[in-house]
């Protein structure tokens, strides 16, 4: 008789469902610029709130790997991370009016839903990291080859990524540490300073200064970054 | 305040990485200084572009077909279901809808599933039954609360069941008995396109005391959620709505009796199972969608 009690939880009665079958790959071309024709960001997100869903697809493509990127970049967790991709297209297509052109360029935006719904994903399955023992060596994170882009992916925002990657690997080490464990680590500055063991005046001066360079030095890829916009 | 303590809040705030009292000073700042809240959104721009300096990795490629199919899910869902909206607004009328519902239900089922005849006329016996009951009750605070809330679920139970029934991809399956099922049994649907199903169960037997009948759902990768907690009616018969609990839609489904309330732990005996019947054609063993991306 098919039964199961507490203690043969982790079992389901009677025959296991058919093992997952081999996922099948589809190798989609992806446009390393956007073609002149092309309809931008803004008009891709008034496709969604009319209901397009190819507008949809086309935002997946351009976006995907830099979401997926990102929250992988903050989780350390590929099934993690690709949760969080599905929920934040599925937010897109669910909440296209949550973006206003008016108040910043989509890819901030979208970067800013990514960021914040992977650090909630962080703090709900309790794996937030120690990064003093993950992080490599930030300069190796940021300039070695085998830390650098997928070589079988277009990319997307080349020139403004690259100018970022520049800015960040010209702060002094431990100003860009405090940034990434900030930015990707979610942590307080109290929290940066205890992980640290700098006082937490360091903190925040590194912090200060930090954002001032990176303002000097992106202020025009600030700009650029509107070019899908 | 000093410029560079003003720079730290706001190069802080803007990264997200205050303290809640420090980030209450940044609020009032900004409340009394138009400056500092462009400087802020300066500074906005540039914290997100820090998220363009990760290496891009690729996502596993059938994540793409796996997002679409989510979002056509949740699209016909939402096209399948005005009335499940309507009663927000309409909770007078959506007691007319809920009866037109079930008569549509009825005529559309009318040729092929004549058992759905009975399930109209159970749910008809389930108003009739609880506006008496309800009727009866002397505070008429709790009347009126307890009436909204027993005909909105009804409702929505109803507007998930005329759901299911008008899908022209329903999958039905048959509830196979074990030993401890005396007898009982019952179908099984499940609409994908409404990630939701019902289960008709009859000569269940009767439990003791205490104890009740949970339905387990089970995805393709083995995972189990208890969907919902039921008790049959004096001829072990019982109607149940289920919903979608996740991505993936369900490829069994088990009744069991148990007396826990703990919805982590699979416990008790098996009474009804099912395993999910795929389409004619579908072969795949696959129901994320992987069919379209075959087809490109």
């Amino acid at each position: 008789m098919p039964e199961w009690s507490a203690s043969d939880a982790a079992r389901p009665p009677g025959p296991l469902p058919a093992i997952r079958p081999a996922l099948r790959y589809v190798t989609r071309s992806r446009a390393s610029t956007r073609a002149d024709d092309a309809p931008d960001d803004v008009e891709l997100m008034n496709g969604l709130a009319a209901g397009d869903l190819r507008a949809l697809e086309r935002l997946y493509d351009r976006y995907s790997a830099l979401v997926f990127s990102v929250s992988l970049r903050v989780l350390h967790d590929r099934q993690l991370a690709e949760d969080v991709v599905q929920e934040v297209f599925l937010r897109l297509w669910r909440q296209p009016a949550s973006y206003d052109p008016e108040r910043g360029r989509f890819i901030s935006w979208l970067m800013s839903v990514t960021r914040n719904r992977a650090l909630d994903e962080q703090r709900r399955v309790s794996r937030r990291l120690r990064i003093e023992d993950q992080e490599e060596e930030p300069g190796r994170e940021l300039q070695s080859h085998d830390r650098g882009d997928d070589p079988q992916l277009e990319l997307v925002l080349q020139e403004q990524r690259r100018a970022v990657r520049e800015a960040l690997t010209r702060l002094p080490p431990a100003q860009r540490r405090v940034i990434e464990l900030a930015y990707f680590g979610g942590l307080t500055q109290v929290e940066i300073a205890e992980q640290t063991g700098d006082p937490l005046g360091t903190v925040k001066t590194r912090v200060r200064l930090a954002m001032q360079k990176l303002r000097e030095a992106l202020s025009d890829a600030a700009d650029g970054a509107g070019g899908t916009r | 305040m000093r410029a560079d303590e003003r720079e730290e809040l706001l190069t802080a705030y803007a990264l997200g990485t205050l303290s809640a009292p420090d980030a209450e000073d940044v609020e009032e700042l900004l409340r009394t200084d138009p400056a500092a809240s462009a400087e802020l959104a300066r500074y906005y721009e540039i914290v997100e572009l820090i998220a363009l300096s990760v290496p891009l990795r690729r996502a596993d490629p059938s994540l793409r077909e796996r997002v679409l199919a989510a979002v056509r899910r949740e699209s016909t869902r939402r096209a399948l279901t005005p009335v499940a909206r309507a009663r927000r607004w309409l909770p007078a009328a959506g007691i007319a809808a809920g009866v037109a519902i079930i008569a549509m239900w009825a005529v559309n089922l009318q040729q092929s599933l004549d058992d759905l005849r009975s399930d109209n006329q159970l749910l008809a016996a389930i108003v009739e039954a609880d506006a008496k009951r309800l009727d009866a009750l002397s505070d008429a605070g709790l009347v009126a609360e307890t009436r909204s809330h027993t005909l909105e679920t009804q409702l929505n139970d109803t507007g998930v069941l005329a759901t299911i029934m008008l899908d022209p991809d329903v999958v039905t399956s048959p509830l196979e008995g074990t030993s401890s099922s005396h007898g009982a049994g019952g179908t099984y649907a499940w609409s994908a396109n409404a990630d939701a199903g019902v289960l008709r169960v009859h000569d269940l037997p009767p439990l003791p005391a205490g104890a009740f009948y949970r339905v387990w759902l089970e995805d393709r990768f083995s995972r189990l959620v208890a969907a919902t907690d039921f008790e049959a009616d004096f001829a072990g018969a019982a109607t149940v709505v289920l919903r979608g609990t996740s991505d993936e839609d369900p490829v069994r489904v088990y009744v069991v009796a148990t007396s826990s309330t703990d919805t982590e732990v699979v416990e008790g005996p098996v009474i009804l199972q099912a395993t999910a019947q795929r389409p004619t054609g579908d072969t795949s063993g696959d129901t994320s969608g992987d069919t379209d991306d075959a087809a490109n």
